[in-house]
């Protein structure tokens, strides 16, 4: 023992502790400034204040939960405005929480952290949500560890998500390090400014990379669960808030995953499907998924004209 | 338990800090039961296999090298040795294959195609700690090193955990005498050096292998005849640093992990992409495979003729055999003969020019020699990566079916140079020092920069999803 800890009394040292200064230096830049790195991490860091507001905010309060879908499909002031003209109460508070890339499992712990157990509950949430977005699926670990699960989650994550070592020593570390939370968000942007087209190539790749993971793991349509939407559908009716799930607008037809139909159905939970919606084309398309501006005018229009009527009931 | 996992590094903390505070034996005796919990961690299910090789193979030895063993009685002993390593082996991880092959013969015959199906699951290093023992039990009776009677050792040579599912192939009369004797206490040295074989090798598999592993699969798991040529060339390019880098990490690793516990493991890698023609490229690349190759199937076979005939023949038999030793497939035989007929080729025009092996050429035709043997070490990548000889023939039909420069491959282009460019860099410094070694020796603050510099691409450009390293299915 003695002599493999004598060996830090040496030379190498000032490297090993070269190195450790320079991580920790790093974490410093990444604590202070790491929400410069994307408008993701600045909506994330904002949930909180969200909640906050939303607790202050008198009813009827609504909170639009979602990923990239929502954030390109809906418009809460034209939402508001629309919804009033039609006679709905005009203290109608809209509140939204819509993470990139995130799906039932996010939106169970974040629900979770940010609103139900600080009391911040609205009287209806929103969840907007393409065919497969209320399944349970793989998470970054290191992001529900430094933003989504709460003290009081850790333990069901651990039962339920955290799966093997490496993704609980994830968490931890997403928990503890905002270096190594940001962390994937520093490559983007490098490779963004310095490669010929590459957010087209790497989002193909990416998706090929996510569709071998998901063989390898042989996850096939028989293998999905969907313990984080029931779970939160539950918590939610026993607060009282009502759940509304809407299907979003995609290019291409779809239909909601036969499991979520099947949850949504237990919960007693109807789709407002609004795949398609007359007059909205491929036109209102920014790219394979995400409404342009003038879509998301179209969609904001067709869920005020829905929604409200919901939220009466 | 990959080496680039926490989970590798939490039990290696945990076994380290343990070994360091036992004496001799103790320390064989906690190697030996951590390694077989390592191996555990793979697949339980066959650490029975390894023990049993293991045993059976201390024991044939110890027979062959008994002083009143008859000629008859050495053979039979080697013969029982051998047949259960090499048809563990088979087993394993060829009968699949032959039970397909065989099928696939018949229907050509014309016959009914039997309809057996084998699917066997194959044990994870099987190749490798085979090898290894097969290799003893060939020492011990040429007689070049004798049977050793101390078990322990012999069971750590066999699995010794940094290099048991992926080598290096170590040869027992190198390694097992290193944990016969004192561990020689941790120096700085030893440490320097360990930190440096642990950092580069992450680098090589976390930054370099994992990164362009996405760009390879991208074009090898499309169907070929949809691949333009540029993205082939600039996939094929991809693979072969993913390749390199993937076991070049795993081996450097592997050898900082034992240099931390006081055990030196050979050098698998030399630089290999500095190479001028095919034997140095064996000579520098996958060193311990190729030289075992060498020692056990080569040589026996030049023992009685050394003609040029003779000398073609028995490097296309080896060469098909290491091709072979890497996977249960057609396309790593035609890998194994593509390196067979090109090391031939190099045979002829050595003993028709009078060129020896040590002439090194400089300037220009060294860049020349240097960039036609990678192209040609890349032509080879083809036959190992693709699925079937189809697949093999679209992708290179390409070069007559389209030319057109892609976004894909401007991208994969500046990917490309932007990982490998450092790499590169770094490899042409140390060869211009003829030290492999050369950083462990400049100013440490030299050492720190290169060393931040893994960190900083480590923690920024992680791949989008970690792979298995490639060795472990041989």
């Amino acid at each position: 023992m003695s002599s493999f800890t004598s060996v830090f009394k040496l030379a190498e040292t000032r490297v090993v502790l070269s190195l450790a200064a320079l991580l920790l230096v790093l974490e410093s830049v990444f604590a202070i400034t790491g929400h410069r790195l994307s408008h993701d991490v600045e909506n994330i860091r904002q949930i909180s204040a969200t909640a906050k507001a939303l607790q202050l905010a008198s009813p009827p309060r609504v909170l639009f939960v979602g990923n990239s879908l929502t954030q390109a499909g809906l418009d809460p002031d034209l939402l508001k405005e629309e919804a009033v003209k039609r006679g709905f109460d005009p203290r109608l508070s809209i509140f939204t929480a819509y993470p990139d890339s995130s799906h039932a499992t996010i939106w169970g712990y974040l629900l979770d952290r940010y609103f139900l157990e600080t009391d911040c509950v609205p009287e209806n949430v929103v969840i907007i949500t393409g065919s497969r977005h209320l399944l349970d699926a793989p998470p970054n670990h290191n992001a529900l560890g430094a933003y989504y699960v709460s003290n009081r989650d850790v333990p069901y994550y651990l039962r339920h998500d955290a799966g093997s070592v490496e993704n609980a020593m994830d968490f931890l570390l997403g928990r503890f390090s905002s270096t190594i939370t940001l962390r994937r968000r520093v490559s983007p942007r490098v490779f963004d400014a310095l490669l010929p087209y590459y957010q087209e190539n790497w989002y193909l790749l990416s998706q090929a990379s996510m569709k071998g993971a998901l063989v390898a793991g042989h996850q096939s349509n028989e293998d999905v669960s969907t313990n984080h939407f029931r779970r939160f559908a539950a918590k939610l009716k026993e607060r009282g808030v009502r759940l509304t799930i809407v299907a979003a607008p995609l290019p291409n037809p779809y239909v909601i995953h036969p499991s979520v139909v099947a949850a949504m159905k237990e919960n007693h939970l109807e789709v407002l499907d609004m795949n398609p919606i007359p007059g909205l084309t491929s036109e209102h398309f920014a790219d394979a998924d995400h409404l342009n501006a003038r879509g998301k005018e179209i969609f904001t229009r067709a869920l005020a004209a829905e929604l409200p009527n919901r939220w009466r009931k | 338990m990959l080496f680039n996992s926490y989970l590798f590094w939490l039990f290696f903390a945990i076994v380290a800090l343990v070994y360091w505070r036992l004496e001799r034996r103790a320390q064989n005796v906690w190697l030996l039961t951590v390694s077989y919990v390592f191996y555990a961690c793979w697949d339980w299910r066959f650490t029975w296999l390894l023990a049993l090789a293991t045993a059976l193979t201390y024991h044939c030895a110890l027979a062959i090298d008994k002083p009143d063993a008859t000629d008859r009685q050495r053979k039979l002993w080697l013969t029982i040795g051998l047949v259960w390593n090499l048809g563990s082996l088979f087993f394993f991880k060829y009968c699949g294959w032959f039970v397909d092959s065989l099928g696939a013969l018949m229907q050509v015959a014309g016959m009914p195609a039997p309809g057996w199906v084998v699917h066997i699951a194959l044990p994870v290093g099987i190749s490798f700690f085979s090898f290894q023992l097969v290799s003893y039990l060939a020492d011990v009776y040429r007689q070049k090193s004798p049977a050793t009677t101390d078990w322990l050792s012999f069971g750590l040579y066999a699995a010794f955990f940094p290099k048991l599912v992926a080598g290096p192939i170590e040869r027992q009369d190198r390694l097992q005498p290193q944990f016969e004797e004192a561990r020689p206490p941790m120096t700085e040295e030893t440490f320097r050096e360990g930190l440096f074989h642990v950092l580069t090798g992450l680098f090589k598999k976390v930054v370099i292998a994992d990164n362009l592993a996405v760009i390879a699969n991208h074009v090898y798991d499309r169907p070929a005849g949809d691949v333009p040529f540029p993205e082939f060339i600039i996939g094929t390019y991809a693979l072969a640093f993913q390749v390199y880098g993937d076991f070049s990490g795993y081996s450097s690793i592997a050898q900082g992990v034992a240099k931390w516990l006081g055990i030196d493991l050979m050098t698998n890698f030399k630089n290999p992409y500095f190479s001028e023609n095919p034997s140095e490229f064996w000579k520098r690349w996958h060193v311990s495979l190729s030289s075992a190759l060498r020692d056990y199937i080569f040589m026996p076979l030049s023992f009685q003729r050394n003609t040029l005939f003779y000398n073609c023949r028995n490097l296309m038999i080896t060469m098909l055999l290491g091709g072979l030793w890497h996977g249960a497939s057609w396309t790593f035989v035609a890998w194994g003969a593509f390196h067979g007929l090109w090391l031939c080729v190099e045979a002829v025009w050595r003993k028709k020019s009078g060129a020896t092996a040590s002439q090194k050429s400089k300037g220009f035709t060294h860049l020349a020699k240097v960039l036609g043997c990678f192209h040609l070490v890349c032509l080879s990548f083809v036959l190992f990566r693709s699925g079937s000889m189809e697949q093999i023939v679209g992708l290179l039909g390409g070069v007559l079916r389209s030319w057109q420069w892609t976004h894909f491959a401007s991208f994969g282009m500046g990917y490309l140079a932007f990982l490998i460019v450092p790499l590169i860099g770094y490899e042409f410094w140390t060869e211009k020092r003829r030290d492999l070694l050369a950083l462990t020796s400049v100013h440490w603050g030299w050492r720190t920069a290169v060393y931040s510099f893994i960190v900083l691409l480590m923690l920024f450009f992680p791949p989008p999803s970690s792979n298995e390293f490639v060795y472990f299915r041989f």
